[in-house]
């Protein structure tokens, strides 16, 4: 039976999350054989200099790409997005104080979410000061002759703090997306746009009541016109 | 085994730059790649000005900086107390120029590597000086072993009292007219690749390994609890 | 809008195929090696005996080549020059070796700037049957020939002669006619200074490690070690004033007030050798009165410096006799800078007559002469006498003290004039007068009016870039050149490489426009024969001196008792001044020009990375210092509104110039200065083109008396600051 679905991210915010995502895991993966011996042995000089050039390259697209397409993509919700995370109310503590036991998958009450969840705000938060960090850093890397050099100096291990960090960060958020039963449903928000209702009214109840109210509000407006 | 080092006279040094360049020729130098640089001081006000030189080159340090944090292992340290570069195994990242607290070290735009004073080690191999000692007119500069104590350069410390620039092979007899302070300080680690190095790197890959387990824990712990809801 | 929904499975398994490509795909592009220092079979590798020609000493070096390229130059341990030892000019030779912008062929001027290769014969036809014509029509006197000295020298001269010219012209007037002169007259030569064992020393303008002579840093560098006091007289904190114990700042111009008092003092005060005075001079009685009235104090108010500190370098120089030396210089105040610089030199030569210390250790020292063959037999018949005098009059009753030492700086008033007789032809060899004489605008001025300007030179200079025809000289690694002598030794150059290019040594380019020239029967032999005939009475070859570069051989070690002079000893007193105008004994005379309160004295000098006008393009030389720079007094500059980095323009009567300032407390508020040899106004030298300024492009054309060198610093200038 064809479940109903509800639509959560449009082409904009899609493309924007890949966009940033694909860029960063590629950044992620390149700049990391430069922090880990063992990588950086297992692939060589002339690896790490191939390394260093894709790494290069993907600055680009990493800094200007996603900002540009949710900018003049998809502005409002942008703008939406961005509020959320900085709303912060008691449910949403009260979700991060329950969250490890959900994240080990042990039985826990969470309380009711809107669009994102509190997880999902922290990780957005993180995510934009994090990718701000690792974009200036890495900038000062690449403009390095132009920049003061205790400015360079500081840079490298800031840099490397970041991408450790962040790093852990995708591993929890690659996994939460894909693998935890309660919020892979998750994904399919990121790749068609849509996500079935039940997923939207369980685990993200108050912005899947805000939906409805919307569209019987629009049902009844029609209605009179 | 060997511990080289090299004293440097500068009641001596004229400050020629004759060291500079017999360098760069015996390596091959890009002519804005130095090793050795010459710097010159005024002092006074006229009618009594003074002046001196001081030269600055890599130091080899006793526990190299820029050995730490290159990701090749392409800087080390030699037995002898040489700090070398492999060239070929060099990427270019640069990482060791911003470690080194002398600022001895130079980007080759075109091999896209980095280099330094390398002591002319295959010349010291071979039971020759460095082509800077070999060159000099003021017969300012001395290399040779610093645990033999009756090398010429360990019998030359001691005669003209030259000052040790601590943690480092290089000594130096300071210039007659200037302050001590235009030497090269003491070894220190600079603090961006202490926090680097000794915290950063463990921390940020503890937290990384953290993460990686919770998600196996998590990964385990759902898959015991039943196959979890696919949907 | 993805209608599709990816499957879990399939996102994971495309991520990490992606990953894996990522990770790994480097090893499936083929790339090429990077920087390989490849291994060098040792065979390939030679090490060749030569001599340095980055600057006029000379210096012995070894020159290791690997699969013919030079690639590292290091001293001649056997040279008694070098010791083994080099400058920075010397190291860096491979980079003129190996200059991109040096000279690849013989080319013909087709325009301003504009050249055109052509073909040696071509070249030498063409420039032969020029210098015919022109001699037909002019007589031989008309070409000029205009070199900076070199081991070529005897065969330029003879050339010359077989042409009938008696132009043969050297750069001393820019250099140190003045001295020469003076210490010709009163010692019977030039004497050097025993450097090694000197106990007091004083240098008036003479900077020994900025205008750098290797063996004499060497030898400084050793006394100071071993307790030598060293005083720097010179109006700015030059390179030797930083080295030097003691700076004093002098008013330029006026060193020769302070030498006289010194002369004054230990006179006074009977600190002078008594007995060297009685023995091994004439004159004493002469000089005594004729310093009567140059007192310390007298001297003080004219040089700035008190009169007590001259009265203790006076007492301090007589105490640490014979072993105490006075600099006889080389291009400064006793060379070729001011008006007085050949009262400048006697002063010196008698100052240091006083001190007793000609033959002495750590005093002057002649060298010792080596006894070489006359290669004249195989050099072709006798050339018949020259005709007429000299175009400059050197050596004329006018000017009866400057025999060869020549005036080139008048060479553009002589060709505009046609006085004494039309100049229409010039040679010019390994120098680059544009630059390096005095007023560039009048020089070039007056190429352009020449009918035949022929440059031979390893780079296209300022001179060479208004000639007619350029001959492209090989560099000092690709030639051999007649033998040298350094005291008792003497050293070979040869080459080291191949010739470069198309391009040639002097001796074949001189051959080859003699022969063009109808001059052939003068230059039937080889320059190895040359030197064998040189080397014969040593009973060594060419040959065998290539095999090791230097050789020690017998030589005559200088007899101080009987010198060059009608009365064999030192003329402290000298007639032969009188008849040229000047004084019997050296007198105060001041410099030519004053600067008003608005006005500056231009000072120059040289540098310890650059030589002359010739290193500006070299890579690793100009990568130290690729400009100069305006040397100015703070008090003065802030006046001006001038901070270190502006840009400024300083003009003179003759040109004007921009440049940068450094404002500086090490020079006197009275001068500013720039160090000679940048400025190059040639395009095709691209890392010297416009770099800094020219400073000869400022100094008006002047003549001193006596020795008719010129006065390079009896330059007045304003300073203000430029856009």
């Amino acid at each position: 039976m064809t479940e109903e679905r509800v639509e959560r991210f449009n082409l904009a915010e899609r493309l924007g999350h890949w966009s940033h995502g694909i860029s960063f895991v590629v950044l992620l993966l390149t700049g990391s054989a430069l922090v880990f011996r063992g990588y950086a042995s297992l692939i060589g000089p002339e690896g790490l200099r191939l390394f260093r050039s894709i790494h290069h390259v993907m600055a680009y697209p990493f800094t200007f790409l996603t900002v540009i397409i949710l900018l003049f993509g998809t502005p409002r919700s942008t703008w939406q997005w961005l509020k959320e995370c900085l709303t912060w109310g008691q449910d949403d503590f009260r979700f991060i104080a329950a969250f490890p036991r959900e994240f080990f998958g042990l039985k826990v009450q969470l309380p009711e979410q809107g669009k994102f969840n509190a997880g999902e705000k922290l990780n957005s938060l993180l995510t934009i000061t994090g990718s701000i960090l690792m974009a200036a850093t890495g900038w000062i890397l690449l403009l390095r002759d132009s920049v003061a050099p205790a400015l360079v100096a500081w840079a490298l291990p800031l840099h490397s703090a970041g991408a450790l960090v962040m790093g852990g960060v995708i591993l929890g958020h690659i996994y939460l997306a894909l693998g935890h039963p309660n919020s892979r449903e998750s994904i399919n928000g990121m790749l068609s746009g849509k996500v079935a209702a039940r997923f939207a009214r369980e685990h993200h109840g108050r912005w899947y009541r805000e939906l409805k109210a919307g569209e019987d509000l629009r049902k009844e407006q029609q209605k009179i016109a | 085994m060997a511990k080289f080092g090299m004293l440097v006279d500068l009641t001596r040094c004229v400050g020629c730059h004759g060291c500079t360049v017999a360098c760069q020729a015996r390596w091959d130098l890009l002519p804005q790649v130095q090793f050795t640089k010459v710097h010159r001081y005024e002092m006074g006000t006229f009618p009594k000005v003074k002046g001196g030189v001081v030269t600055t080159q890599c130091m080899h340090c006793d526990d190299p900086p820029c050995a730490r944090v290159c990701p090749t292992g392409a800087t080390r340290k030699r037995a002898d107390g040489i700090v070398v570069v492999h060239e070929q195994e060099c990427i270019g990242c640069r990482y060791c120029q911003s470690a080194c607290p002398y600022d001895a070290r130079s980007f080759n735009p075109e091999r896209n590597i980095v280099q330094k004073c390398y002591f002319c080690y295959d010349f010291v191999e071979n039971g020759q000086k460095p082509a800077c000692v070999d060159t000099c007119m003021a017969a300012a500069r001395i290399f040779g072993d610093l645990e033999d104590k009756g090398s010429e350069l360990s019998r030359a410390i001691t005669a003209k009292k030259a000052v040790q620039i601590k943690g480092t092979s290089i000594f130096y007899v300071p210039p007659r007219n200037l302050d001590t302070s235009v030497l090269p300080p003491d070894f220190q680690e600079p603090g961006a690749v202490r926090i680097w190095q000794d915290i950063v790197h463990p921390g940020g890959k503890t937290i990384m390994g953290l993460a990686a387990g919770a998600v196996i824990a998590g990964l385990v712990i759902n898959n015991i609890k039943g196959g979890g809801n696919n949907d | 809008m993805l209608e599709q929904r990816i499957s879990r499975r399939t996102f994971l398994k495309g991520s990490l195929v992606a990953g894996a490509l990522a990770t790994f795909g480097g090893m499936l592009v083929p790339r090429e090696q990077a920087g390989a220092a490849g291994a060098v079979a040792p065979e390939t590798s030679r090490t060749v005996p030569t001599i340095c020609e980055m600057c006029g000493v000379k210096c012995g070096i070894l020159a290791h080549v690997r699969e013919d390229r030079v690639w590292r130059l290091t001293g001649n341990p056997s040279d008694p020059q070098s010791s083994g030892r080099l400058c920075a000019r010397g190291n860096a030779g491979i980079k003129t070796l190996y200059d991109p912008d040096r000279l690849k062929g013989p080319m013909k001027r087709v325009g301003e700037g504009k050249f055109q290769p052509i073909s040696w014969e071509q070249a030498f036809k063409e420039i032969g049957a020029k210098l015919q014509e022109l001699k037909g029509r002019y007589g031989p006197q008309t070409l000029v020939w205009l070199a900076h000295p070199e081991l070529i020298s005897p065969l330029e001269k003879h050339f010359m002669a077989a042409f009938g010219s008696p132009n043969y012209t050297g750069h001393g007037p820019t250099c140190y006619s003045s001295r020469n002169v003076a210490f010709e007259q009163m010692y019977g030569g030039v004497p050097g200074v025993d450097y090694r064992n000197v106990r007091y020393y004083v240098a008036f303008g003479r900077n020994l490690t900025g205008g750098i002579k290797n063996p004499d840093i060497q030898k400084i560098v050793a006394a100071k070690a071993e307790g030598a006091h060293l005083v720097a007289v010179d109006p700015r904190l030059s390179d030797f004033a930083f080295y030097a114990d003691e700076w004093l700042p002098i008013r330029p111009g006026t060193d020769l007030a302070m030498i006289l008092a010194l002369i004054n003092v230990i006179i006074n005060e009977n600190l002078y050798d008594a007995s060297f005075i009685a023995e091994r001079t004439v004159g004493f009685e002469e000089l005594k009165a004729g310093v009567a009235a140059y007192t310390p104090e007298w001297a003080a108010k004219i040089t700035g410096i008190d009169a007590a500190t001259i009265g203790r370098i006076a007492r301090e120089l007589a105490a640490a006799k014979p072993a105490a030396a006075v600099d006889p210089g080389w291009h400064a105040v006793t060379g070729s800078q001011y008006y007085n610089s050949v009262q400048t030199a006697r002063a010196v030569a008698a100052l240091n007559a006083l001190l007793g210390n000609l033959g002495a250790k750590g005093g002057l020292a002649f060298p010792s002469r080596i006894k070489l063959g006359d290669p004249s037999s195989i050099m072709g018949p006798k050339p018949p006498a020259a005709a007429g005098p000299r175009w400059d009059g050197a050596g004329s009753e006018k000017w009866p003290l400057n025999k060869a030492h020549g005036m080139i700086q008048v060479f553009p008033e002589r060709v505009k004039k046609d006085k004494p007789y039309p100049i229409k032809a010039v040679v010019i060899q390994h120098l680059n007068p544009v630059r390096s004489s005095t007023d560039s605008g009048a020089f070039i001025e007056a190429l352009k009016q020449l009918e035949l300007v022929v440059a031979i030179d390893i780079q296209m200079n300022d001179t060479a870039y208004y000639a007619h025809y350029v001959l492209p000289e090989a560099t000092y690694l690709e030639r051999y050149d007649p033998l040298m002598t350094a005291g008792n030794k003497v050293v070979l150059r040869q080459p080291a490489v191949e010739p470069l290019f198309d391009t040639r040594g002097a001796e074949e380019i001189i051959a080859g426009l003699a022969k063009a020239a109808g001059l052939s029967e003068y230059f039937n032999f080889t320059l190895e024969q040359y030197n064998d005939a040189l080397l014969a009475p040593l009973g060594l070859t060419q040959a065998q001196l290539a095999r090791v570069g230097v050789a020690e051989v017998e030589a005559q070690k200088p007899d101080y008792t009987k010198l060059k002079t009608p009365s064999g000893k030192i003329e402290l007193a000298c007639q032969a001044f009188v008849k040229a105008g000047s004084t019997l004994t050296p007198a105060w005379e001041p410099p030519l020009v004053e600067p008003g309160v608005d006005e500056f004295r231009f000072i120059q000098g040289h540098v310890p990375m650059h030589t002359h006008t010739s290193t500006d393009n070299n890579a690793y030389l100009h990568a130290i210092m690729p400009e100069n720079e305006l040397w100015i007094h703070p008090g003065r500059a802030g006046k001006l509104g001038i901070k270190t980095g502006d840009l400024v323009e300083v003009t003179s009567r003759v040109g004007k110039v921009k440049v940068k300032a450094r404002v500086t407390e090490g020079i006197h508020p009275e001068a500013v200065f720039l160090a000679h040899g940048f400025g190059c106004g040639v395009p095709l030298r691209k890392l010297a083109y416009n770099k800094g300024a020219n400073d000869s492009a400022l100094i008006p054309i002047i003549t001193a008396p006596v020795s008719g060198a010129a006065a390079q610093c009896e330059t007045l200038v304003t300073v203000r600051k430029a856009g």
